[in-house]
């Protein structure tokens, strides 16, 4: 679904980015791990175009979105999560995720004539199921600068899903969370996985990680150092050598 | 014209200038140079009306779209920039046009008698047009206008760039072609307001379009509250209001004004009316109609 092709990413010479290629597949968790600073983060703002890779290719449902602009990406299907949340602090959990509707919603200047269509009706109505799905229904009128942060990190991703993704980008999804708020997201990820979409999730809590995942990819200055099941990755001696160092 | 109807018509204009900043603030943009597209649309069409003999409607309409077409312009490069550096770029272009405005000489003999813009010494003898009727109507056009677009998906979407821009791009809002947008309408919204200025003042002077009218008139909005154009309305009629009844006490007045403006951004820093007022009222609005 999602190829990465031989991607390098230089920052005034610093390499972040090495060469790295891996693939997703259709209606998969793949979870990208590795220590602070491997280039994770990195790596999905240049699947996003948030940043411009220095070169390699990005290929997403067989067209090559390498030159895409930041916002065209989401129209390709593809959502995403931010490690330090961003939402729209001064409007209402329902507006916040409203808005993710952008894209095939009638949002041009004619929308200011909006309330002369109908369609908006059945917009609204998914609204509300995806707030449903993610648990933030009664709050759908509290203005997103009052709500807690484990809420803030939910209506992020119920702000990514009303963008009727196909491909779902989590950066840290339960950094900050509690250890049931994490059982709960990992019940709400397995549920969005069985409703036919796919993930890309960053994660640092081991338990997301191992309980969740198809395939995991492990990160290490920049270049992926094994890719595999979690199985083979917790034997892997190459990842606990990017984890804790090698013996010498 | 009266003293009262003076005024009244002045915080006609200054609301629709009020309007034309907010919508600037929409996508969290900082213009110091509504004061320049305000003049543009002055000068543009006392011009047309004067020398050129276009109907008034007509001129105050091109007046706008040539402020729009300057908005796009300066626009699609400074746009690029944020906070304060784009301010300090508005500012920039704001005092280039004032310069052209106070070098411009453009006189041409009508009715044997000279007419037209004279660079430091003012355009004078301009027809008194604008009526308040005109003015009223204007400001409940562009009022309706942005009532709408408030509500609006399209409106929604400025607003999502002002709250967080890669969040907005994340969801497929096209940043840049709606900052240029909103600086564009923005334009014509002054632009048509210098229209009606210059042809309720009949006479007009490089100066009244200069650096301080912009502050002013973000001063208007930033007390009046950025998250609801209601506060654009509310800044403009208590700040004028404020300092037109306590002129009694002379020049002191603009202290109080100062120290006022201190005052209501230390305790209501989103300006008096925020998000959460309006609710309030919105929900009490509703209760009673259902």
């Amino acid at each position: 679904m999602l190829k990465i092709l031989d991607l390098h990413k230089n920052f005034r010479g610093l390499i972040a980015i090495n060469g790295v290629s891996l693939e997703i597949k259709e209606g998969e968790i793949y979870g990208l791990i590795g220590p602070n600073g491997a280039g994770k983060t990195t790596l999905i703002n240049l699947v996003t175009k948030s940043l411009e890779p220095t070169s390699g290719s990005i290929t997403f449902m067989g067209k090559d979105i390498t030159k895409e602009k930041p916002h065209e990406i989401s129209k390709f299907g593809i959502a995403r999560t931010f490690q330090n949340i961003r939402v729209f602090e001064s409007l209402t959990v329902f507006k916040n995720t409203w808005l993710g509707q952008n894209n095939f919603a009638r949002s041009g200047l004619s929308s200011i004539f909006g309330f002369l269509f109908s369609d908006e009706k059945n917009l609204n109505k998914e609204v509300m199921e995806i707030l449903k799905l993610i648990g933030l229904s009664d709050k759908s009128n509290i203005i997103v600068r009052n709500l807690s942060y484990g809420d803030r990190r939910r209506l992020e991703l119920a702000r990514c899903l009303a963008t009727r993704p196909k491909l779902l980008i989590l950066d840290e999804p339960a950094a900050g969370m509690n250890p049931s708020e994490t059982d709960i997201l990992i019940r709400e990820l397995a549920a969005i996985r069985d409703s036919g979409k796919t993930i890309l999730v960053i994660e640092h809590d081991m338990k997301v990680i191992m309980n969740l995942c198809d395939r995991i990819g492990v990160l290490n200055f920049g270049s992926k150092v094994a890719e595999g099941s979690p199985t083979e990755i917790q034997s892997n001696p190459k990842v606990i050598e990017a984890y804790l160092g090698n013996e010498e | 014209m009266s003293y009262l109807g003076t005024i009244a018509g002045l915080i006609g204009i200054k609301t629709i200038l009020a309007l034309s900043v907010f919508l600037v603030f929409l996508t969290g943009q900082l213009s110091l140079g509504q004061g320049a597209f305000f003049g543009i649309g002055a000068y543009t069409s006392a011009i047309l009306t004067m020398i050129y003999g276009v109907p008034f409607v007509l001129a105050l309409i091109i007046g706008g779209a040539i402020s729009l077409v300057c908005g796009i312009i300066l626009g699609i490069p400074v746009l690029r920039l944020r906070g304060l550096v784009l301010a300090i770029a508005t500012l920039g272009f704001g005092q280039m046009v004032n310069a052209f405005f106070l070098n411009w000489e453009y006189e041409v003999k009508v009715n044997n008698m000279l007419i037209g813009p004279k660079a430091g010494t003012g355009f004078r003898y301009i027809e008194p047009l604008t009526t308040q009727g005109m003015i009223l109507g204007w400001l409940l056009f562009f009022i309706i206008f942005v009532y709408l677009l408030e509500r609006s998906r399209f409106g929604y979407a400025m607003l999502s760039i002002r709250e967080n821009e890669e969040a907005a791009q994340s969801i497929g809002v096209n940043v840049t072609m709606l900052k240029v947008t909103s600086f564009a309408i923005s334009a014509f919204i002054a632009g048509v307001a210098g229209g009606l200025y210059s042809h309720f003042i009949t006479f007009i002077h490089p100066l009244d379009f200069d650096y301080r009218i912009s502050i002013i008139v973000l001063a208007y909005v930033a007390i009046g509250g950025v998250e609801s154009f209601w506060g654009a309305l509310l800044g403009t009629f208590f700040l004028i209001g404020l300092a037109e009844s306590i002129r009694f006490i002379g020049e002191y007045r603009l202290m109080v004004y100062g120290i006022l403006m201190v005052v209501v951004m230390i305790f209501r820093p989103r300006g008096l009316i925020d998000r959460e007022l309006f609710w309030k009222f919105q929900n009490i609005f509703y209760k009673h109609r259902s």
